[in-house]
């Protein structure tokens, strides 16, 4: 199971996983509301398709993996959001439809098919705790930054001292890109994973 | 739907409403895509076939079956755009010469397609369909320009944690900042 976990993290999943999921990494991280929303989202339907994917897998035949689990994923997905439509109607409205495309979130599905389709129960679950957290946390540290910078304010209220200095692009599409490269940069950075990434490319 | 409302769509759809880089709708498709220019154009030509007869098909059901059962909406129009992507696939391979894209089924369920789907729902038909033409055609063009800048970035020239998914982010970044100039409405 360590080996499973190990690899899992070491292969720069992190990065490429962020990539799959830069839509909505982006598209959520303008408020930290609406990240932590879609962080839930994100974190809860992984881990429900993970259970019953780890469960099913071995009586899915090969040929019907892909509709199958894309259907799981939709259901639990759209099971969220009926839930958060009903307690967190706001957050609902800032995600709009991103919260709907999460259901052929290559993410989403990509976990179920490298790690539920080939472990039991504890290690699926494991790995999509791990994968939603991460997601989670990237989110929100996002969001804290374009959220700050960009509206002068942090949980929709105005931080008075900042109002003179806010920098409008950054909440906007461009801010997306231009923070998510800065903080995966520093996750390279603290991880060591462009060494990593550099020897594979060597290899 | 006189010309210039068409060529207004059209022109939003490709270039200041566009779903890959400024919806963030279909981002991870074109930030992870690694292929050549060529066959980025034919991947890009599939997604918008895909669309296209996705949002024939789902705007009547959205109208006409799911009015009572709303709730239903996402995992309709998911199982429909499965469906048209495996058909097209299924086509795909009996008729075109070398048709190697095997990912092609997983590549065209994807966030854009969908997206697509539930705005259309909220126009009629007819600028349904021509939107979702606009916006594959703008879908189709941002991955091979997309394909194409990155294959000419020197990743030795740039710094160590900078290199990979974050200078394609800055990338992305920069085309974005060029879109946003240009402010067509649908």
């Amino acid at each position: 199971m360590k080996k499973t976990k190990t690899s899992y993290l070491l292969r720069g999943t992190p990065s490429i996983l962020l990539v799959l999921g830069a839509g909505f990494v982006m598209a959520s991280s303008a408020d930290i509301r609406a990240a932590l929303g879609m962080g839930a989202a994100v974190l809860v339907s992984m881990l429900l398709s993970a259970v019953v994917v780890s469960a099913i897998h071995k009586i899915i035949p090969g040929y019907a993996k892909l509709p199958t689990y894309l259907m799981i994923i939709t259901g639990f997905v759209s099971l969220i959001s009926m839930l958060m439509q009903a307690h967190f109607p706001i957050v609902v409205d800032m995600l709009g439809v991103h919260l709907a495309t999460l259901a052929v979130s290559a993410v989403i599905y990509r976990d179920c098919e490298e790690c539920a389709d080939h472990n039991g129960e504890a290690t699926s679950i494991k790995t999509a705790l791990v994968t939603g957290l991460f997601f989670t946390v990237v989110m929100v540290a996002c969001a804290l930054i374009r959220e700050v910078i960009g509206n002068a304010s942090i949980w929709g209220q105005p931080i008075e001292l900042l109002q003179d200095y806010k920098i409008s692009a950054i909440a906007g599409a461009f801010g997306g890109y231009l923070v998510l490269a800065i903080v995966m940069a520093v996750i390279n950075k603290l991880t060591g994973l462009h060494h990593h990434l550099d020897e594979k490319e060597d290899n | 739907m006189d010309f210039k409302i068409i060529l207004g769509i059209v022109l939003a759809g490709i270039l200041s409403e566009n779903y890959a880089l400024l919806h963030f709708l279909g981002t991870g498709a074109v930030l992870e895509n690694e292929r050549s220019s060529r066959q980025s154009l034919t991947l890009g030509l599939g997604t918008t076939l895909v669309m296209l007869i996705s949002t024939l098909i789902t705007w009547p059901i959205n109208n006409y079956l799911l009015v009572e059962v709303p709730y239903l909406q996402t995992m309709v129009f998911v199982f429909v755009v499965l469906l048209v992507v495996e058909v097209i696939h299924m086509i795909a391979r009996k008729i075109v010469d070398n048709y190697c894209h095997a990912h092609f089924v997983k590549f065209a369920i994807n966030g854009a397609v969908l997206g697509l789907c539930i705005h259309n729902t909220e126009a009629d038909y007819l600028t349904a369909i021509v939107t979702s033409v606009a916006v594959g055609i703008g879908f189709m063009l941002t991955m091979t320009l997309y394909a194409k800048i990155e294959s000419t970035v020197d990743e030795e020239a740039i710094p160590a944690p900078f290199r990979g998914i974050p200078i394609a982010l800055l990338t992305a970044g920069m085309i974005v900042l060029a879109l946003l100039a240009l402010q067509f409405k649908f």
